[in-house]
């Protein structure tokens, strides 16, 4: 039998860690075990130790982490909150889009202003995304100018190559549905499962380029300034979560209440759906539907996450003065 | 005084408390920390467990480690270490003061040859 490899191990762990206790912690793995395979339960033991470590190197737990690398670390996880909120939210506004054809006028003042209330805050949401990047740029350029793009350039690449394949994607997404008009009948679920792989991929690709955006922002050395400044973006960003999220709800109860048929499928997958040309189609019970239901989840575990978050920046910002 | 942290030193069980104790025997190596746990509370922590506590540990101040090889890196107890574990050891005893004075000599005694 080949002896095991107990360095793999230490893979779960961040380099940090790795570098200070690497050595030893095989040598305890090589003592313990002799040769054996480590077992599944020890594994199994690593592997949460090891995720541990990383999100305390993150900065996101821990009392040990200094001010500015805890500061950073929330607002990082602030910012994947955020993303959390620009897929869903995506996908919330495709799926509410035309709610008015199903909605009597005199019944849209709630949910227009809960739908205006989202869109206002993605904008919002973009704004504050934009300001944090400028906020670290003058960083980010000092990092490169002593360090190389030697220190950066493993993130910019996953960075760009996600950028490139959201881009080609969504490219080919748009010719192929322009391809559609002209074709005729196209079957719906093939339609929708292309549909939902390329809604994947670019999902994928904006968490990649984010996680980038996180490891580079860790190798900075932000100036104090810049860090309660990127706190103070943080906990703006989580009032815009909150307001995106209570809209979300908020339009959702209201069609819920007023216009439930909006959630039959068959009404929402009418090709001869017009503005005001649907009335009534009859009571349902579909007023829960599971994609609603996911991505209020999705919001509501990140939003959970970004108010964390939030109280430690605060405390952390008190306690930095 | 400033109130001492015992965070993980609360249950004689925590991983931390176990690797203070096993120090304050004496200087000791991940492995050793290990066996010595092993057979004085006859817990067999995990390595993850055990090297997650002596990274908190070493952090907090409570322990550092000592020059040597670095495979076998031995660690030792601080003051502070010190002072930690004889407060988390006070807050344990006041309990087991409560427990045995309810439960009476005796009664420890016919637990324990219930358990013997």
């Amino acid at each position: 039998m080949t002896k095991p490899d107990y360095v793999t191990h230490l893979r779960w762990y961040p380099v940090a860690w790795r570098q200070r206790y690497g050595e030893e912690f095989v040598s305890l793995l090589d003592e313990t075990y002799a040769g054996q395979r480590v077992p599944l339960k020890a594994s199994l033991s690593i592997v949460r130790a090891g995720a541990l470590e990383r999100v305390r190197d993150f900065g996101v737990i821990g009392d040990g982490t200094s001010d500015q690398r805890a500061i950073t670390g929330s607002a990082l996880t602030v910012l994947m909150a955020w993303v959390v909120f620009v897929v869903t939210g995506s996908v919330f506004a495709k799926y509410a889009e035309h709610w008015q054809w199903v909605t009597a006028s005199n019944e849209r003042t709630l949910p227009s202003a809960a739908y205006d209330a989202v869109a206002v805050g993605a904008l919002l949401g973009v704004v504050i995304t934009g300001a944090a990047a400028l906020a670290v740029v003058p960083a980010f350029v000092r990092l490169v100018r002593s360090e190389g793009w030697q220190a950066v350039r493993a993130p910019l690449r996953r960075s760009l190559i996600a950028g490139m394949v959201a881009l080609a994607s969504s490219g080919g997404i748009v010719l192929w549905a322009h391809s559609l008009h002209g074709g005729g009948a196209v079957p719906f679920w093939p339609n929708r499962l292309v549909f939902l792989l390329w809604f994947a991929l670019v999902a994928v690709a904006i968490f990649v380029v984010a996680a980038s955006a996180g490891t580079v922002t860790r190798r900075i050395h932000l100036e104090a300034r810049t860090t309660r400044t990127l706190g103070a973006l943080a906990l703006s960003m989580n009032v815009v979560l909150v307001v995106i999220f209570a809209g979300v709800l908020t339009w959702w109860g209201a069609i819920a209440a007023n216009s439930p048929w909006f959630f039959s499928s068959e009404v929402m997958h009418s090709p001869t759906a017009t503005p005001g040309s649907i009335t009534i189609v009859g009571s349902t019970n579909h007023v829960a539907p599971v994609l609603l239901i996911v991505i209020g989840l999705a919001m509501l575990v990140s939003l959970l996450a970004a108010l964390y978050n939030a109280a430690r920046i605060t405390t952390r910002l008190r306690r930095a003065g | 005084m400033a109130k001492t942290d015992l965070s993980g030193l609360r249950r004689s069980n925590d991983p931390p408390l176990l690797i203070l104790t096993s120090l304050a025997g004496g200087s000791k190596h991940g492995y050793a920390l290990s066996k010595d746990i092993e057979a004085f509370a006859g817990i067999v922590l995990s390595p993850g467990a055990l090297y997650g506590a002596i990274a908190r540990l070493e952090e907090r101040g409570l322990i550092e480690a000592l020059d040597g090889d670095a495979r076998r890196r031995p660690y030792r107890l601080t003051l502070e270490g010190s002072n930690a574990l004889a407060a988390a050891l006070r807050e344990l005893r006041r309990v087991t003061d409560v427990a045995t004075s309810r439960l009476g000599v005796a009664g420890i005694a016919g637990v324990a040859g219930v358990v013997a």
